[in-house]
């Protein structure tokens, strides 16, 4: 890594992570997976995946993997527009009693559930209700999103990674992806991590 | 039969694809099925393929034994019910 200083991330703009601190003892992985956690926790310009979308796997699956670590970011979900009691539905699983999910939220969440539990595979049911309503690559970067948490999740929870103040939310914003590029190479000496 | 299509070689392939397999072919030797789903997505595949092959193949600086890395693919992959 080339600073201690420079610790400051895509996915968490103004605040050190102690994720990142620990992961990044092994800078060759640290280089290309934290891109892809803050491509997929984010999303970029170039994704038709909504932000209470995104935000709403992250917390289904941050719940059933009981990650305190990743539960304590709950506030990015409510910056993207997810309420206090859609929060708190998703999280002790009663989500399916409100109305306020759109089809295609409530269908994420529970494909979420599925990949959670390594269901997904058997669920035929589930996956056609997301066919119907998601094209093949959101059906991949949501899949992808689900299975980054989970890594991150278990990552967080071996480690017994302490939960630490929320990072500062970048709302329902983008990730610029030329900027996370520059980013990786200024982290890992020129992407010679 | 995968549920996903998976993405071919083909001449009309985008050139972010293209990069993505070649990519590959360096890091991991094959296109797999795997990456070629992942392209479906290339802004998130031309990452994720680097990660993977960064954790599955080690590198220079690796420290690990390979035969734990490989009893902890083994293992994980069982519990899983991955055969891929």
């Amino acid at each position: 890594m080339s600073a201690e200083s420079s610790l400051s991330t895509p996915v968490a703009a103004k605040t050190d992570s102690e994720l990142l601190r620990i992961l990044s003892r092994v800078p060759r992985i640290a280089r290309w997976l934290w891109p892809v956690s803050a491509i997929l926790l984010r999303g970029t310009s170039t994704s038709s995946i909504a932000a209470r979308e995104r935000s709403l796997v992250v917390l289904r699956m941050a719940a059933i993997d009981r990650s305190a670590y990743w539960l304590e970011q709950r506030g990015h979900a409510l910056a993207a527009g997810v309420s206090q009691e859609e929060v708190d539905a998703v999280l002790d699983g009663t989500w399916g009693r409100l109305t306020s999910f759109s089809v295609r939220e409530a269908a994420a969440v529970r494909w979420t559930e599925n990949v959670a539990t390594n269901e997904a595979k058997r669920d035929r049911d589930s996956f056609a209700e997301l066919e119907g309503l998601f094209d093949a690559g959101e059906v991949v970067e949501l899949t992808a999103i689900a299975a980054i948490c989970a890594l991150l999740d278990r990552f967080a929870n071996a480690h017994q990674i302490p939960p630490e103040d929320p990072f500062e939310s970048e709302g329902a914003s983008s990730l610029n992806s030329d900027s996370l590029a520059t980013w990786a190479d200024a982290m890992f000496d020129g992407g010679r991590a | 039969m995968s549920r996903i299509p998976i993405v071919a070689d083909s001449d009309d392939a985008l050139d972010e694809v293209r990069t993505v397999f070649a990519g590959a072919k360096e890091l991991l030797a094959f296109v797999s099925n795997a990456t070629r789903t992942f392209a479906q997505v290339p802004e998130l595949a031309k990452w994720v393929i680097p990660m993977i092959a960064s954790i599955q193949r080690g590198g220079s600086d690796a420290r690990l034994d390979p035969r734990i890395k490989e009893l902890a693919i083994i293992r994980t992959s069982t519990m899983n019910e991955c055969f891929f």
